[in-house]
């Protein structure tokens, strides 16, 4: 459905992606990659908002730019926030199946339809300036699967929702790509992408550094260590635990600040897996955890070996 | 259907209440100021020229220029600024069919404002003696009958002369038979009131020896300068009498027929300037900025130099179309001095043609740009 052959976007000396090659079908690709990768801009070629610098770029074989006969095959929920902030939720719904060129009968029923699905309907005549950042995610997402698109770019869907709205969302994505749809979702956050698929695009500094099944590509990351930082009030004790376990590759103690253990591990999920028991069976009190290697720009870290 | 709501959609984006508000100023100001200029006036408030005044500086020179600038600019910088112009270029609709329709509700927007502030201004101008533009003179044509038939008797200047070698011989012998202390006949003002009308009635009655002297008003001119017949020769008749004698006779000229004309040419002129700005928007990001030195640098400045020059500005062919008396000699500045050095007026027709090519080509051109060019909202690139 969705074609780029060899595509370069420059903006002026500035280089937007380059020289990308991918082919994308049915079921839902997720297009990941840090801020500043270019995702953004794959996505403006292909909504022909756009046009490649070089190469081509293709949407059931024609070019998108401007071309209203993709556009109507193709729904968009762009990242930016903004929108139209006087109208009220259904008005501005009304007004893109206008824009669709979808026929005044059954309007009603299909802004109804559509804000319903995203769980949005409730809020539909409040105006759009009163709604909070997770009211208009729902919003952009209305306003892409509105005409039934058999393609849908979603750029940072999940963005600003909370965990029962990403959930949602998630099996609403699921659902439309289990209808035969091509759903992409651009994302810089991998574990919200392990959730919703296992086809990945993976970019970064306007490249394409890999492309598949996610396991591969975490296969990959898994061979590089792991950083976890656990903030507890016995860092020596809980390192001299963990350094027992076959995984855990170092740790490092820091005894000052409240205390803490950084621990390198080339098998993270065995880690995650087993800590809560460890931690436990030593009777330490955790006061924090997080993983500074847990976001994509580690991953990249990795794969680019920086 | 979709058209007609994207233009209902982007009308109803116009009438914020923050531009209403704005809107409401702009339309009030010119009124609010002729209401001023004749609280303070007075006896000696001339309605037809406080109209001609602020309609060309208020109405035309600004109300309507900057209605314009941010209007026509703001459909699509507003979009742009606003990062919303991603919903219009997403959907499969054509590009110029949205701009088109945003075009029509602002130059629509700028239309209506300039209409009623304009009506407002007429309103506000309106003497209460002022007569209904008829050509004939009648009794409440003149200001004061005795000082007429007095006048008449030794006449101070020329035109009263002129009216006086026209008399009939019964009339002349009335009106020097009258003693002015005494009462007035009817007899003798209808007498007067019969010749005056013979005379506006017959042919074009300027001649450099009677009216060398007198300060013509530019409409006169200009009806003169088209070889009037018929209406409008008795017109020329009648205007060239109120100008040699503006101490006896009202002025025919109403607002209202100035008000018709203008009433006309200024949709004409909001179409243009919106069409205008609306291009440079398309062509560039700080169209606002560079709209408002257009608007006030250019459009103020190049419309009073001379020869050909003037054709570059929107405002020369308005002023032909729509053109308002010129400030009085005694108040001469280097702008007067600057109009002094224009001998080349643009003829009317091609006013008009000028007019609507800058529609059809300005509108045309930006529809053709916004459909090409690439609009993406600056933004972090993921």
């Amino acid at each position: 459905m969705i074609e780029l052959a060899r595509a370069s976007r420059w903006y002026g000396q500035v280089i937007g992606i380059n020289d990308i090659t991918f082919t994308v079908g049915a079921g839902i690709t997720a297009l990941l990659g840090p801020n500043g990768a270019g995702k953004s801009t794959v996505l403006k070629l292909v909504t022909g908002q756009l046009r490649p610098s070089s190469g081509s770029v293709s949407v059931f074989g024609k070019r998108p730019f401007a071309n209203p006969g993709v556009l109507r095959q193709v729904g968009y929920c762009p990242e930016v926030e903004n929108c139209y902030e006087e109208m009220s939720g259904r008005g501005f719904i009304d007004l893109m199946d206008v824009l669709a060129g979808l026929p005044p009968k059954g309007r009603a029923d299909r802004v109804n339809s559509s804000m319903e699905r995203t769980g949005i309907l409730y809020a539909a005549e409040r105006k759009v300036g009163g709604y909070s950042k997770g009211m208009r995610q729902r919003l952009k997402v209305s306003q892409a699967i509105l005409h039934d698109p058999a393609v849908l770019i979603l750029d940072e869907p999940l963005n600003g929702l909370d965990p029962v709205g990403r959930r949602e969302m998630s099996l609403l994505f699921q659902g439309l790509a289990a209808e035969g749809k091509c759903v992409v979702v651009s994302s810089h956050i991998l574990y919200e992408v392990e959730q919703l698929t296992h086809n990945i695009l993976l970019m970064h500094r306007g490249r394409l550094r890999a492309q598949g099944d996610i396991y591969g590509i975490r296969s990959l990351i898994d061979l590089h260590p792991h950083h976890v930082l656990i903030r507890c009030d016995r860092p020596r004790d809980l390192a001299r635990g963990l350094l027992a376990e076959s995984y855990v590759i170092s740790a490092k103690v820091d005894e000052a600040a409240g205390g803490s253990v950084e621990i390198e591990t080339r098998a993270p999920d065995a880690l995650y897996r087993a800590l809560p028991e460890i931690v436990i069976g030593l009777g330490v009190v955790v006061a924090g955890f997080e993983s500074p290697d847990n976001n994509l720009e580690a991953v990249f870290r990795y794969l680019v070996n920086e | 259907m979709a058209d007609l709501y994207i233009l209902r959609n982007a009308l109803l984006d116009l009438a914020r209440p923050a531009r209403l508000l704005v809107c409401g100023l702009l339309v009030l100001a010119p009124a609010g100021v002729a209401l001023l200029i004749r609280g303070v006036g007075r006896g000696s408030f001339d309605g037809i020229a406080t109209y001609d005044t602020l309609a060309a500086l208020l109405v035309f020179g600004f109300v309507l220029v900057i209605l314009s600038v941010v209007f026509g600019t703001g459909v699509i910088t507003r979009e742009i600024e606003q990062k919303t112009i991603v919903y219009l270029l997403t959907r499969p609709i054509a590009r110029w069919r949205i701009l088109l329709m945003k075009y029509l509700a602002a130059a629509l927007a700028v239309t209506v404002t300039v209409e009623v502030s304009v009506l407002l201004l007429a309103a506000a101008t309106t003497a209460p003696r002022e007569v209904s533009g008829a050509v004939e003179v009648r009794a409440v044509s003149l200001r004061d009958r005795a000082q007429f038939v007095k006048a008449l008797q030794f006449p101070p200047n020329s035109v009263m002369q002129l009216v006086r070698d026209n008399l009939s011989e019964q009339t002349l012998r009335d009106v020097d038979g009258w003693d002015s202390g005494g009462i007035l006949r009817r007899g003798l003002v209808r007498g007067v009131l019969r010749d005056v009308n013979r005379l506006i009635n017959g042919p074009l009655i300027y001649t450099e020896a009677t009216f060398g002297n007198v300060q013509l008003q530019d409409d006169t001119r200009q009806l003169m300068s088209a070889k009037p017949r018929g209406v409008a020769l008795r017109r020329a008749n009648r205007w060239l009498l109120e100008d040699g004698l503006p101490d006896y006779l009202y002025r025919s000229r109403t607002t209202g027929m100035r008000l018709g004309r203008d009433l006309l040419i200024l949709p004409i002129g909001a179409l243009a300037y919106t069409a205008l700005f609306l291009l440079l928007a398309a062509l560039i990001r700080r169209a606002l900025i560079a709209g408002l030195l257009f608007a006030f640098g250019w459009e103020s400045w190049v419309p009073m130099t001379s020869g050909k020059f003037q054709m570059l500005s929107i405002m020369s062919y308005l002023r032909t179309l729509a053109p308002h008396a010129k400030v009085d000699a005694a108040s001469v500045d280097l702008t007067f001095l600057l109009q002094m050095l224009t001998p080349e007026a643009i003829p009317v027709r091609v006013a008009w043609g000028a007019l609507i090519g800058i529609i059809v080509v300005g509108l045309g051109t930006a529809l053709l740009v916004f459909s090409l060019k690439e609009y993406v909202p600056g933004e972090g690139d993921g």
